[in-house]
């Protein structure tokens, strides 16, 4: 059904450009392909819940540390990652607008203590960006880059939690211009494609596609097909779910083991407060670069 | 090795100090192409799957399709327990081509990676798999 919703979108498409134009973007759906066919060997899935974020906006989070073996500080991170997001936020949807989606950072200024992936289903969460210095835990799998993991309901496809391992262990992930080896505003554009629900796409040109080679920067700069992808999952006049921007079950900057051994029992609690209050002094720094370009949305032609 | 994966369960369960969801698949081993096996039937453990009403996926590991004869590079992980070495860069579903001979295909699920031009992906892929022994063979040569 996707897969004519695209061919549709693409006709139309079409129309307007008097070009043919192809979408090669997928949308990771709720179709599990280890218990069903999800759809062709190659290829998108035709079947499950395609996965979306149910509120307007969402919250993430950066380990506090940054990457120190890769001599990434946390704040030459945290603007990193905010750019790769924006790039997303900030698309220019093929009928107007921008996608129905916004971002928001807590603890802005510190990060988080949390440096493991995880989705507590009776703590706070972050919606972690972590550097794996360290080591990179995942056996044979040094020349992976980064790992997004997404937690979902697969009932209806809500995400309920994301989070982003980089693998700073092994690869020499640098920012900026100069002597780029692997370029972290490369990784972390095509890993916040993920972040927002996207699969990998077809299309060799595309961010979401999944191939890098080290020097390059291409994948900064969503094509055409990326921009589709997102504006599939989040049109401009979606009417979301919620405003509510805090992670499931509230913010909280430690992970869940340390969040029990502050004296709270492992049964379901109310959300801690420092997420809450971390984004709202975020709202209040107006002083803060990396807050004013979170705020500083265009105007759209209709807010969920 | 080539095999095919069978039925699995998924649960909750910690790896590398983290909580997440992952699948056991039994995977029947038909051929043994480097290593020694373990049996005739191994469990392999990827991370993702989905338990009650909650699903986890995580962009680049191997996806193991019931019935999809593979080509597996499997090897313990840090608890000892079989994963797919690299994730999807170690699985390759056998596919026939147009004259009904088997070829590796890289998996639906590759991750992002370095693929520079003597990676296993990059060799690998698209060969039948007479060659695939053959470069295996070698490789594992001392």
């Amino acid at each position: 059904m996707r897969r004519a919703q695209r061919v549709g979108a693409s006709a139309a498409l079409a129309l307007v450009c008097s070009s043919a134009f192809a979408f090669g973007y997928c949308r990771t759906t709720t179709c599990d392909p280890r218990k069903e066919s999800c759809g062709p060997p190659r290829g998108c899935p035709t079947r499950g819940i395609p996965l979306f974020w149910p509120s307007q906006c969402v919250t993430f989070s950066v380990q506090e540390d940054g990457s120190r073996k890769r001599d990434i500080p946390y704040v030459n991170a945290r603007d990193t990652i905010v750019e790769g997001f924006l790039s997303w936020r900030d698309a220019s949807c093929p009928g107007g607008g921008t996608p129905s989606i916004d971002i928001r950072i807590a603890n802005g200024d510190d990060g988080v203590s949390c440096a493991r992936q995880e989705y507590n289903q009776d703590a706070g969460n972050a919606n972690i960006w972590m550097f794996l210095d360290r080591r990179w835990p995942y056996a044979g799998s040094d020349e992976t880059l980064a790992l997004t993991t997404i937690t979902f309901n697969v009932e209806n496809g809500e995400i309920y939690d994301a989070d982003v391992e980089i693998n700073s262990f092994d690869k020499n992930l640098t920012i900026g211009n100069d002597n780029i080896g692997s370029d972290l505003l490369s990784v972390v554009t095509h890993e916040a494609g993920h972040f927002f629900g996207l699969a990998h796409s077809e299309m060799s040109e595309a961010t979401m596609f999944p191939s890098y080679n080290p020097g390059e920067t291409k994948l900064r700069t969503l094509t055409a097909d990326d921009v589709s992808g997102i504006c599939d999952i989040y049109p401009p006049e979606r009417v979301a779910r919620t405003d509510s921007c805090v992670p499931r079950h509230g913010f909280s900057r430690e992970c869940g083991s340390a969040q029990d051994e502050d004296g709270c029992s492992t049964s379901p609690r109310p959300a801690r407060t420092s997420g809450v209050a971390g984004l709202s002094a975020l709202s209040a720094l107006a002083a803060s670069a990396i807050a004013l370009r979170l705020r500083s949305r265009r105007r759209r032609p209709r807010r969920a | 090795m080539v095999g095919v994966p069978d039925s699995g369960f998924s649960r909750w369960e910690m790896v590398a100090g983290s909580k997440r969801i992952v699948t056991y698949t039994r995977v029947r081993v038909e051929e043994t192409l480097a290593g020694t096996p373990s049996g005739a039937e191994l469990l392999v453990r990827t991370m993702g799957g989905q338990v009650g009403k909650i699903g986890q996926v995580v962009h680049g590991e191997a996806v193991l399709r019931p019935g999809e004869r593979s080509v597996l590079f499997v090897r313990p992980g840090e608890d000892g327990r079989l994963a797919i070495s690299g994730m999807a860069q170690g699985h390759y579903p056998l596919r026939a081509d147009e004259k009904g001979a088997l070829r590796l295909a890289a998996s639906p699920a590759l991750a992002r990676l370095v693929q520079p031009a003597g990676s296993a992906v990059a060799r690998l892929s698209g060969q039948t798999l007479s060659v695939c022994q053959r470069l295996i063979s070698e490789a594992a040569r001392p």
